[in-house]
C-alpha cells in the first residue's frame, strides 16, 4: 500500500528564513539533497515519503519605555510565533555600552544573560572599564525544539539616562526668622547611580531682598557624621539674614555627568516677635479689683513663649535662651512703680505681713528676650504689648490688697 | 501581689475586614497589658511578668512582645505556652517600654498596645506633687496629684490625661441675693492643690473651668464690709449658694488699761478670712465672719499703728469666736531711736530707707494664747545727716535693713538700749560654683531667697546665672540669711536647696537627677497639650515654699515633658 503524503514546503515572507525540518533539523542544502533522494526512491519504488519541513520561529522584543536610568530594574518580555507551535527556547543577553549601535562600543561580555521567556536585570551604573553606562544593548535569540533559530536575532537598544542627584534641604528650628539670627541649613545630597561622594560640595547661593547680603558660613559646631555616608552626604551651612524681607537660599548639586539638581528654601524674615507671657499665677485682677492676699505668695510667670528666649528653659534646643524677668513694685501710697534690684527670677515672693492690712500694693512683671525691645507703654498701664496685641503681652500688673 | 493595670492605648484602631478580630458585638478589638509585681525592684533575679488581655476578638491569637530598656532590646520568655504572657528580668532600674502586637488567626490584627514598667532601684521614695496647668486654649483643668519619686529611678508616668472639665458659670450673691463682685477660689474635693481662682464681676457673674466634681468654694467679696465665706460641695451643674448672714466677732486691743486705737484686726477662721476692722478709740473692734466650728483653727492678727512702735501680734489656736477676743500688749518697753546714726564704716548714710525689723519677745497675748508672737517692721528714712528720725521701737535687740544704694542692702544690729549707731556693712562678695560631681555646670542658676530680717524687710530674692564653668559671682547683703537654691535648667543634675544659710559656700555639688517624664493629653482628644506648665512641688513644705517649684518645664510640641528631680537617695 502506497501512502500518499503531501509535501508541504512553507515559506516565510523572508525567503532567507525559509527552512525545512527533518527530525534533528537540516540546512537548505540538506533539504534539497533529501528531496532528490526521495524522488530517486520514488522513481525506484513508485512512491515517496517525507516529513513536514520545520519552519523558523519568529520573535520580537516587547518594547519598554523610552528611558531608563542607571540602576533601574528592567523587565522585558517577547512575542513569538512558531508555525508548528514548537516549544521555543529564548536566550537573552544584555551588554553595557557607551554607544550601543551595532555593539560597537559595548562590553565584550554581557552583564546579563539568561535562558527564559522573559528577561529581568538591573541596569549597571558603569561598564567594565569604569565608564558610565549610556546604553544597554539587549540581544534575544530563539530556537525551537527542532533547532530552528529565529533570524535575525532581535536587538533592542535601551537608552540609559543619568539620574540627577537627589537633594533635600532642611532648616533648623521652627522659629520665626528674624534679622541677625542664625539658622542652620542642611543639604542632604545623594546620587543613586554615581554615589554621593562623586558629587562634591554643592553650590550655595543667597538671594537677598536688598543689596545687603546675608551671611552663609560653615557652622561653628560641625554636625554629626552621616549615618550612611555611602548613600547620603549632608552639608551644613549657617545662614544669618541681615534684614527683613524675602530671602532665598539656592543649592545646586551636580554629578560627574553634569546632571544637576537645584532646590531652594524661601525665608520670610520679619522683625523679631516679642516674648509673650503665656501663664501667670496667681490670677490677675482686672477692672480695678484687687487680689486679696493673706499669706506669703509667690507671684510667678510659669510659661513664656518666644522664638528666642523662653521659660522654662528648654534643654533640647541650643538656639533657645531663657527669658529675662524684671519685677517692679509699688508700695502703699507710692507714686510709681520702681524696679526691684536683682529680682530677675521668674517669681517674686510677697509677704503681706510686712504691710498693714488694707494696704494696696502693685506687683509688676516685665519680660524680655535678647532683643530687649523697649516698652513704650505708659508706666501707669497695667499691661503692655510692644506689638499692640492683647494676646501677647510683656507686662502684667497685679493689684494686691493686703489682708 | 497587686496587678498594675498599665496603659491601654489600643482602643481606637479598627480590626481589618470581616474575618478580622472584631467580636460578635461588632466592637473594636482591644488589647491591654498588665504586669506583676506592680512595683518591681531591679535585681539580677527580678522577674516581671507581662500579661495580655484581648477583647472583642474571636479565635486564637499570636502575640509579639517587645521590651526595650534605654533603646536596648530586653529578652522575654514565654510564660504561658501561647505567648499571651511573658516574663523578663529587670536587672536595672528605670522605665521599660513594652509593646504588644496581637494577630488573630482568623485574620486581621488588633491595634498595638503599649505599657511602661517602671522598675525601682529600691523601695524608698519621696512624695512630691505633680502640678500641671494647661494653657487656656487647651480648655483643660488644673491637675495636682501626688507622685512618688524613687531612689535612683527614672520614672515614666506615661499619659497624664487631664480629666473632663466644664466652663462653669454662676453668680456670687450676698445674703440678700444681690450679685456682688468677689474673688473666688474653687477647691476640687480630693485635689485641693488644683485650686482654680477667678473674679466675679460687679454683678457677681463668674466663669471658671472646673473639674466635673464637687468643689469647696471660698468667696472673698471685694467690699470689705461683706464677710468672706466658704461654700461647700458646690457642683458645677447647680447654682452657687448665696452667702449667708455673717456673724459679728468682737474684742478689744489694749496695753494694760490703755486702749489701742487705730489697730487693724483680722481673723482667719479655718482658712477663711474675716472682714478687716480698725479698733476704735476705746480699743474695741468688730469683724464680720462666720463662727468657728469646734476644732477649727482660728488665727488672729493685730497690726497696731506704725507710729505706736508696738509689734504686730499673731496667734493661732482653737478659739471660741462667740466670745470676745481680746489682745493685750504687755511686757513691752519702747524707746525712741531718734538721732541714731546709720553708717557704713565712718560714712554717714543720709536719706537712706531703713526698715527696723525683728522678733519681739513679750508677755503680750491674744485671747490668752501662749503662742502669741510679736514682730516689728517699721519703715523709716534717715535724715540729711544720716540719722534716724523719731521712731518708736521696742527696746529689744532688733535689726535695721538699710538700702544704701539700689541693690546694695545692709543688715545691721540695733542694740537693745539706745545704740550710738547702726552699722550698714558693705556687701559681701559672692563667689561660688555649682558643679555636678566633677563636672562644671554651665548656666546653672542660683537663687538666694531672703529669710528672717531681709525677708521681713521685703528684700527681693537674688537670681544668678552661672558662667560656662558653673561659677557665680556677685555680692550679697552682709548679715543676711538665705535659702540657697541651685537649679540646672538643662536638667543635667537635680536641684539643690540649703536652708537658712548666713554664708555661701565656695562650691555646691548638685545632686544626681532622676527624671520624671510623661505626656499630657486631655480626655476626649488625641491632640497633645502643648505649652502646659508642669511643676514638681514639695509636698511636705509649708508657706510659700509649698508653691515654689522643685523642678518645672513646659510641655513640648508633642505634649511631652521631662523633669529633672533630685535623686531622693542623694537628699
Amino acid at each position: 500500500m502506497i501512502q500518499d503524503i503531501p509535501v508541504v514546503i512553507r515559506a516565510e515572507g523572508d525567503r532567507d528564513s525559509s527552512t525545512c525540518a527533518w527530525q534533528g533539523g537540516c540546512s537548505s542544502l540538506d533539504a534539497v539533497n533529501r528531496l532528490l533522494t526521495i524522488l530517486a526512491v520514488v522513481g525506484t519504488t513508485g512512491c515517496f515519503y517525507t516529513d513536514e519541513i520545520n519552519q523558523r520561529p519568529s520573535i520580537a522584543i516587547d518594547g519598554i519605555g523610552d528611558e531608563v536610568y542607571r540602576g533601574d530594574k528592567v523587565a522585558l518580555t517577547q512575542t513569538h510565533d512558531d508555525p508548528e507551535g514548537h516549544f521555543i527556547k529564548f536566550t537573552w543577553r544584555a551588554y553595557a555600552c557607551t554607544d550601543g549601535e551595532g555593539g560597537a562600543d559595548c562590553d565584550t561580555e554581557p552583564f546579563y544573560s539568561d535562558i527564559l521567556d522573559h528577561a529581568g536585570f538591573t541596569v549597571p551604573f558603569i561598564r567594565d572599564g569604569g565608564l558610565p553606562v549610556r546604553n544597554v544593548r539587549v540581544i534575544l535569540e530563539a530556537k525551537d525544539e527542532l533547532g530552528a533559530t529565529a533570524k535575525p536575532m532581535q536587538e533592542l537598544v535601551i537608552v540609559t539616562l543619568d539620574r540627577p542627584p537627589g537633594l533635600q534641604l532642611e532648616r533648623g528650628g521652627n522659629f520665626v526668622m528674624t534679622p541677625n539670627r542664625a539658622i542652620t541649613i542642611s543639604a542632604a545630597v545623594s546620587d543613586l547611580d554615581d554615589g554621593p561622594a562623586s558629587l562634591g560640595t554643592p553650590k550655595w547661593e543667597v538671594f537677598a531682598p536688598t543689596q545687603t547680603p546675608g551671611t552663609l558660613a560653615d557652622p561653628v559646631v560641625m554636625p554629626p557624621p552621616d549615618p550612611m555616608p555611602d548613600k547620603i552626604r549632608t552639608f551644613v551651612k549657617t545662614f544669618t539674614p541681615s534684614t527683613v524681607g524675602e530671602w532665598e537660599i539656592r543649592v545646586t548639586a551636580t554629578d560627574p555627568l553634569d546632571r544637576s539638581t537645584t532646590k531652594s528654601l524661601m525665608f520670610t524674615v520679619v522683625p523679631p516677635p516679642p516674648p509673650c507671657i503665656a501663664q501667670l499665677a496667681p490670677i490677675v485682677p482686672t477692672g480695678g479689683a484687687a487680689l486679696p492676699i493673706t499669706d506669703p505668695t509667690l507671684f510667678r510667670v510659669p510659661v513664656v513663649v518666644d522664638d528666642l528666649d523662653v521659660f522654662p528653659a528648654q534643654s533640647g534646643d541650643p538656639a533657645l535662651g531663657v527669658t529675662r524677668f524684671e519685677w517692679w513694685f509699688k508700695g502703699p501710697g507710692a507714686p510709681a512703680h520702681t524696679v526691684v534690684d536683682n529680682a530677675t527670677a521668674s517669681s517674686f515672693s510677697f509677704d503681706p505681713a510686712g504691710y498693714t492690712p488694707g494696704d494696696i500694693v502693685e506687683i509688676r512683671v516685665q519680660i524680655y528676650d535678647r532683643e530687649n525691645t523697649p516698652m513704650n507703654c505708659l508706666p501707669t498701664d497695667p499691661t503692655c504689648s510692644v506689638i499692640s496685641q492683647p494676646s501677647c503681652i510683656q507686662r502684667q500688673t497685679w493689684r494686691v490688697e493686703v489682708r | 501581689m497587686k496587678t498594675a493595670f498599665a496603659l491601654v492605648l489600643a482602643l481606637l484602631g479598627a480590626c481589618a475586614g470581616d474575618l478580622g478580630p472584631a467580636g460578635d458585638d461588632g466592637g473594636q478589638c482591644d488589647v491591654s497589658i498588665t504586669y506583676t509585681p506592680s512595683m518591681p525592684v531591679a535585681g539580677p533575679t527580678s522577674e516581671v511578668r507581662l500579661s495580655s488581655a484581648v477583647t472583642n476578638s474571636s479565635g486564637a491569637h499570636s502575640y509579639t512582645w517587645t521590651v526595650f530598656k534605654g533603646g536596648i532590646l530586653v529578652p522575654t520568655t514565654d510564660a504561658q505556652g501561647n505567648g499571651s504572657e511573658v516574663t523578663f528580668i529587670a536587672d536595672a532600674a528605670g522605665p521599660y517600654s513594652v509593646t504588644l502586637d496581637v494577630v488573630a488567626t482568623l485574620g486581621g490584627s488588633c491595634p498595638q498596645a503599649h505599657a511602661t514598667v517602671n522598675v525601682l532601684r529600691d523601695a524608698t521614695f519621696e512624695t512630691m506633687r505633680l502640678h500641671i496647668v494647661p494653657p487656656i486654649t487647651a480648655m483643660g483643668p488644673t491637675v495636682d496629684r501626688l507622685i512618688q519619686v524613687h531612689d535612683g529611678t527614672d520614672f515614666d508616668i506615661g499619659p497624664v490625661v487631664l480629666e473632663a472639665s466644664t466652663l462653669a458659670s454662676g453668680t456670687v450673691r450676698n445674703s440678700s441675693g444681690v450679685g456682688i463682685p468677689a474673688y473666688v477660689q474653687f477647691y476640687p474635693l480630693g485635689m485641693t492643690g488644683a485650686m482654680v481662682e477667678t473674679f466675679a464681676s460687679g454683678t457677681g457673674a463668674f466663669t471658671a473651668r472646673l473639674l466635673l466634681q464637687p468643689h469647696d468654694v471660698i468667696v472673698i467679696p471685694s467690699a470689705t464690709n461683706i464677710a468672706p465665706e466658704r461654700l461647700t460641695n458646690y457642683t458645677t451643674t447647680g447654682a452657687l449658694p448665696m452667702l449667708s448672714a455673717p456673724d459679728s466677732i468682737s474684742g478689744t486691743v489694749h496695753q494694760g488699761a490703755t486702749p489701742i486705737s487705730g489697730a487693724r484686726v483680722q481673723l482667719t477662721i479655718d482658712g477663711v478670712p474675716t472682714t478687716l476692722a480698725t479698733t476704735a478709740a476705746n480699743g474695741t473692734y468688730t469683724v464680720l465672719g462666720h463662727h468657728a466650728a469646734p476644732g477649727k483653727l482660728v488665727k488672729v492678727e493685730i497690726t497696731p499703728p506704725a507710729a505706736s512702735g508696738l509689734p504686730r501680734l499673731e496667734a493661732s489656736g482653737m478659739l471660741s469666736t462667740q466670745l470676745a477676743i481680746d489682745a493685750n500688749y504687755a511686757g513691752i518697753t519702747l524707746r525712741n531711736l531718734s538721732g541714731v546714726a546709720v553708717r557704713r564704716g565712718a560714712s554717714a548714710l543720709p536719706n537712706r530707707p531703713v526698715v527696723i525689723v525683728g522678733q519681739v519677745s513679750s508677755t503680750s497675748m491674744i485671747a490668752g494664747l501662749a503662742s502669741t508672737t510679736g514682730y516689728v517692721r517699721i519703715p523709716t528714712t534717715t535724715d540729711a545727716g544720716g540719722n534716724l528720725p523719731s521712731v518708736l521701737a521696742p527696746a529689744t535687740t532688733l535689726f535695721a535693713v538699710t538700702t544704701v544704694a539700689p541693690g546694695d542692702l545692709a543688715v545691721g544690729s540695733v542694740a537693745a538700749g539706745t545704740p550710738a549707731a547702726i552699722d550698714a556693712p558693705a556687701m559681701t562678695t559672692l563667689s561660688t560654683i555649682g558643679a555636678g560631681g566633677a563636672d562644671a555646670l554651665s548656666g546653672v542658676t542660683l537663687d538666694l531667697i531672703p529669710k528672717d530680717e531681709l525677708a521681713a524687710a521685703n528684700a527681693p530674692a537674688l537670681h544668678f546665672i552661672a558662667d560656662s564653668s558653673g561659677r557665680v559671682a556677685g555680692s550679697i547683703p552682709t548679715g543676711g540669711t538665705y535659702d540657697v537654691r541651685w537649679s540646672d535648667p538643662q536638667g543635667r543634675r537635680g536641684p539643690l536647696v540649703a536652708y537658712n544659710k548666713t554664708t555661701i559656700d565656695t562650691s555646691y555639688a548638685l545632686p544626681p537627677a532622676v527624671y520624671v517624664s510623661g505626656d499630657v493629653t486631655i480626655t476626649g482628644s488625641s491632640n497633645p497639650i502643648v505649652g502646659a506648665s508642669v511643676q514638681l512641688l514639695c509636698e511636705s513644705c509649708t508657706g510659700v515654699d509649698k508653691s515654689r517649684p522643685i523642678a518645672e518645664v513646659a510641655t513640648d510640641g508633642h505634649g511631652s515633658f521631662r523633669l529633672a528631680v533630685p535623686d531622693p537617695a542623694a537628699m
